[in-house]
């Protein structure tokens, strides 16, 4: 058993969203200062920086997602690792299905950016699905 | 798994806000107890039976159809 004072579940969802909501604030201001400059077609090295960027704050957002995870109560965390575990599932079966209509059936291509929105959003609503199961 | 956590807390006149900051748990998780919707963790479960000072028997109600745990779909 955990002896270590523990932050409570409540004190531990309340620092997530703040930290999550701190995140997204400084990726969107960094994307609002990267695109204009990408746009003007900068040299290889410089592209690469500026592409990479913004996504330094998703780092920040990846290590609150763990944080809450341990400090969340027992029923909290397993609604959201089933949660999780559903988007890495469906994110894992869309890009692989995906990947092969683009390479066998000629499918126009989709970045890879989408794999991310996909696991944010179907863990969001397996989340909520799962919640119900509780209430 | 019945159990008498909602019995145990209206004697002590606590909210499930009250319940839940004893017990180091969220709001959500006293009603999913409450509702006998999720079963407590053997570490939870004997909180809850220190914190309320009864014999885990007294609070939780094992029956012959919580054998073995399952969680359908």
């Amino acid at each position: 058993m955990n002896t270590k004072p523990r932050m409570t579940p409540v004190k531990a969802s309340r620092r997530y969203q703040t930290e999550v909501v701190v995140a997204m604030v400084i990726y969107m201001a960094l994307m609002a200062a990267v695109v204009p400059t990408l746009k003007t077609q900068p040299p290889l090295p410089e592209r690469v920086l500026l592409a990479i960027l913004p996504v330094l704050p998703i780092v920040w957002v990846i290590w609150a997602v763990i944080k809450y995870l341990r400090r969340a109560d027992e029923l909290q965390r397993r609604v959201h690792i089933e949660a999780l575990a559903i988007a890495a599932g469906v994110a894992a079966f869309l890009s692989l299905s995906y990947g092969f209509l683009e390479d066998m059936a000629g499918f126009p291509h989709i970045p890879l950016w989408w794999v991310f929105m996909v696991i944010d959003l179907v863990w969001a609503g397996s989340a909520c699905i799962l919640w119900r199961r509780y209430k | 798994m019945k159990n008498r956590i909602h019995v145990l807390r209206a004697e002590k006149r606590w909210t499930q806000a009250e319940l839940a900051e004893h017990l180091n748990v969220s709001r959500q998780t006293i009603n999913a107890l409450e509702t006998e919707k999720y079963d407590p963790s053997l570490p939870l479960a004997f909180s809850i039976a220190r914190l309320f000072a009864r014999p885990m028997e007294e609070i939780f109600l094992f029956e012959a159809d919580d054998a073995p745990p399952h969680h359908e779909v």
